[in-house]
């Protein structure tokens, strides 16, 4: 009997492809090295090869949670089915969200115009983490509507509110049976026409009283009011800011609110506002303020709350029209000791012509130097636990300013050596060609020898956005970031926006910060800086109404 | 005990410095917890090939100096994950897809962190870019999805948005 062998090279081969198929197999059907794969994707991919099977679509969707915003609009959303579906897919794979609803003014009975939306709540309740809310609210319905809303969900932990009424309308006051003790960052923000501080104050403080009564666990409040759409700021009240912080004042003193955290806009603040500031009982862990030309003012308020302060962002904005910041030879941090002082963050952001060949002291507006100068043991006395530092500049700037801000030695001649900088993240670039970043140009610290970790950040004006996060080759630098791609060669390639003001969102991770219109740059969001836990509103939630656009207003004009 | 010896599911033995496998925790784990103080004690790796397990030693040789890598955000969710690579990395790297699995897997059984990233990363290239048909042909995946659950899943990309 003859018996058919065949040939060496296809029995390899078939050996070959029956092991790949194995390890195919074996490597596709471990989870954890499949999760471990899709983690390097970005969200976009990830949606994609949710299309490949069963089983991808299944990871993937489990790696949601906690990173998705899903943006309803209730008006257009009747009796279709997909939402129940969508709050299924939701349930099923238990994944947290970020809820962007939109709810515009309708007359009549809201629980049967919005059932499919309080269906798809009832199902979501403990999956819904953060809500941004935009409601008109005029009437005593509407605040119930409010109530409804927030009510099933009992995982909520930041509630961002937009708030829109006409002119002459108080706001009803919202009264919910139970407060909402889950909600720990709130941020406020209400769109009304101009008027004045007294009328203001008149209609909004009972509001804004109840609502910190409403949600007694709030220990994170953004109180700017600042709306912005696709990084231009479209809304922002002259006043409200004051009236939140003297409801919050007021409402404080009654019942204490366990505030721990605050965003302010400390720029071209009346003096009524200043007495409020400094009135913020609480001693305050995390603060972020917009600063203008009070930086002396700023600073008092930071001293104010320094033994408590663990984590400070500063950001210095330089608009036409601002007194001229650059001008003031003060300095924040020389003034301030700061022990419990874990994470300082500083933007410098000028919306001037090209501030190149400016001396670099115009460009170290914290005072950064000048503590150095003062030698490493009184650095280590006034920040002795401050283990990372970020500086982003978000304009030209000369490299010879990291040599200005980090001097070798102190002002006695003894060489620097800061120990305790653990993260370091910078700004190194000064065009989209990374060759620049590449080349010999790198500053090695020696002066911060133990800096474990060093980030590439920068953006561009006009938010030509690109990160680099680079690997310095020395021993002591332990992690490195990727080297993100070239946005000169993508297919993002922005065309130049106007900015009005720096996107709030900034804050809150890269994505935003290089998001230019509706194109979402390739970077994913965990090279860019760790946001203080606070809460902001992003720009990309506003897209209610193009009437908005005409009504820029801000604040200094 | 400065060397240890390792069996590869072939049968083969691999003396190595515990310096160099210190970066597996799997090893460690078993030096530590089993007590392996002869140095002519064997320890058996089921899961690793002899070809496979070479490489697993070459390149644990090569980053036996490397410091724990440091996270620095750990209070913070888990994100995207960084890219980079070194360039003696991707020399190494550069390999069968069969290869590479293989050692994909032998770096999440012997649990070595930072060669498990660096295989993963290698494997999230090629599916960069790529439609999922072009994915399942790639690895030969089949598509068990109906059209249905195909439409339902681009519905819910539809609303799903990043954060």
């Amino acid at each position: 009997m003859e018996i058919y062998l065949p040939k060496i090279d296809i029995l390899r081969r078939r050996t070959q492809n029956d092991g790949n198929n194995s390890s195919i197999s074996s490597l596709f059907n471990n989870s954890l090295v499949l999760r471990k794969i899709f983690s390097f994707l970005d969200f976009i991919t990830r949606k994609n090869i949710r299309l490949v099977c069963k089983h991808w679509a299944f990871e993937v969707a489990k790696q949601f949670s906690g990173k998705i915003s899903l943006s309803i609009e209730a008006n257009k959303i009747k009796n279709d089915p997909t939402l129940e579906k969508l709050a299924s897919f939701l349930s099923h794979h238990n994944i947290r969200h970020t809820l962007k609803l939109i709810i515009v003014r309708n007359e009549g009975n809201y629980e049967h115009q919005h059932k499919d939306l309080f269906k798809y709540l009832e199902i979501t309740r403990t999956l819904v983490v953060e809500l941004v809310l935009n409601l008109y609210i005029g009437t005593e319905k509407d605040a119930d509507l409010l109530i409804k809303i927030v009510h099933p969900l009992i995982q909520l932990n930041t509630l961002c509110l937009h708030l829109q009424s006409h002119e002459g309308v108080t706001l009803p006051v919202i009264n919910s049976p139970v407060p909402f003790y889950s909600v720990k960052n709130l941020a406020l923000s209400v769109e009304k026409p101009q008027v004045t501080v007294q009328d203001c104050k008149i209609r909004f403080a009972k509001w804004i009283q109840a609502l910190f009564r409403n949600f007694p666990s709030v220990t994170d409040a953004d109180l700017t009011n600042r709306v912005s759409l696709q990084g231009k700021m479209i809304r922002q009240h002259r006043y409200l800011q004051e009236c939140f912080l003297e409801a919050l004042v007021t409402e404080n003193s009654n019942h204490p609110i366990k505030l721990t955290g605050i965003k302010l806009d400390l720029r071209c603040r009346p003096n009524s506002e200043w007495n409020l500031i400094s009135a913020i009982p609480q001693s305050l862990k995390r603060i972020i303020v917009w600063v203008g030309a009070d930086l002396e003012k700023t600073g008092r308020f930071l001293t104010q709350h320094s033994s408590t302060l663990k984590e400070l962002h500063v950001l210095f904005v330089q608009f036409a029209g601002l007194p001229p910041l650059l001008e003031n030879p003060y300095r924040l941090l020389p003034n301030l000791c700061l022990p419990q002082l874990t994470t300082l963050r500083f933007d410098s952001y000028y919306k001037v012509d090209n501030l190149r060949g400016e001396r670099p002291g115009r460009m170290d507006l914290l005072g950064l130097r000048e503590i150095f100068l003062n030698g490493s043991s009184a650095f280590e006395a006034a920040f002795p636990a401050l283990t990372s530092l970020t500086i982003v500049f978000f304009t030209e700037f000369s490299e010879e300013c990291w040599d200005y801000i980090f001097p070798d030695e102190d002002k006695f001649g003894i060489p620097l050596e800061i120990r305790q900088l653990k993260i370091l993240s910078i700004t190194m670039a000064t065009d989209c060609d990374s060759s620049l970043i590449w080349d010999d140009k790198l500053p090695e610290f020696t002066e911060l020898p133990c800096v474990r970790s060093c980030r590439q950040v920068w953006q561009a004006w006009p938010l030509v956005g690109c990160l680099w996060c680079f690997l310095i080759g020395c021993a002591r630098l332990l992690t490195c970031c990727c080297c993100c791609e070239r946005c000169c060669n993508c297919e993002y390639q922005a065309s130049p926006v106007e900015i009005v003001d720096p996107p709030i969102a900034t804050l809150r991770g890269c994505e935003h910060n290089f998001r230019v219109g509706e194109k979402r740059l390739p970077f994913p969001a965990s090279d860019f800086l760790r946001p203080l836990p606070c809460i902001f509103f992003e720009e990309k939630q506003l897209h209610w109404s193009n009437s908005y656009h005409a009504a820029v207003r801000p604040i200094w004009e | 005990m400065p060397f240890v010896n390792l069996e590869s599911s072939d049968g083969d033995l691999v003396k190595v410095d515990v310096d160099v496998i210190k970066c597996s925790v799997t090893i460690n784990a078993l030096i530590e917890h089993l007590g392996l103080e002869d140095d002519n004690e064997v320890v058996p790796l089921q899961n690793v090939g002899t070809e496979t397990l070479h490489k697993v030693l070459a390149w644990a040789k090569h980053h036996k100096d490397d410091l724990p890598s440091v996270d620095d955000d750990e209070d913070d969710p888990p994100r995207e994950r960084r890219t980079d690579i070194t360039t003696w990395d991707a020399n190494f790297i550069k390999m069968e897809q069969i290869q590479l699995f293989d050692l994909i897997l032998a770096a999440n059984y012997l649990d070595i962190s930072g060669l498990l990233d660096l295989g993963c990363k290698i494997v999230a290239d090629m599916i960069k870019g790529k439609t999922a048909d072009e994915i399942r042909t790639m690895f030969n995946i089949v598509n068990d999805l109906t059209p249905q659950e195909q439409e339902q899943i681009r519905k819910e990309n539809e609303w799903c948005e990043e954060k």
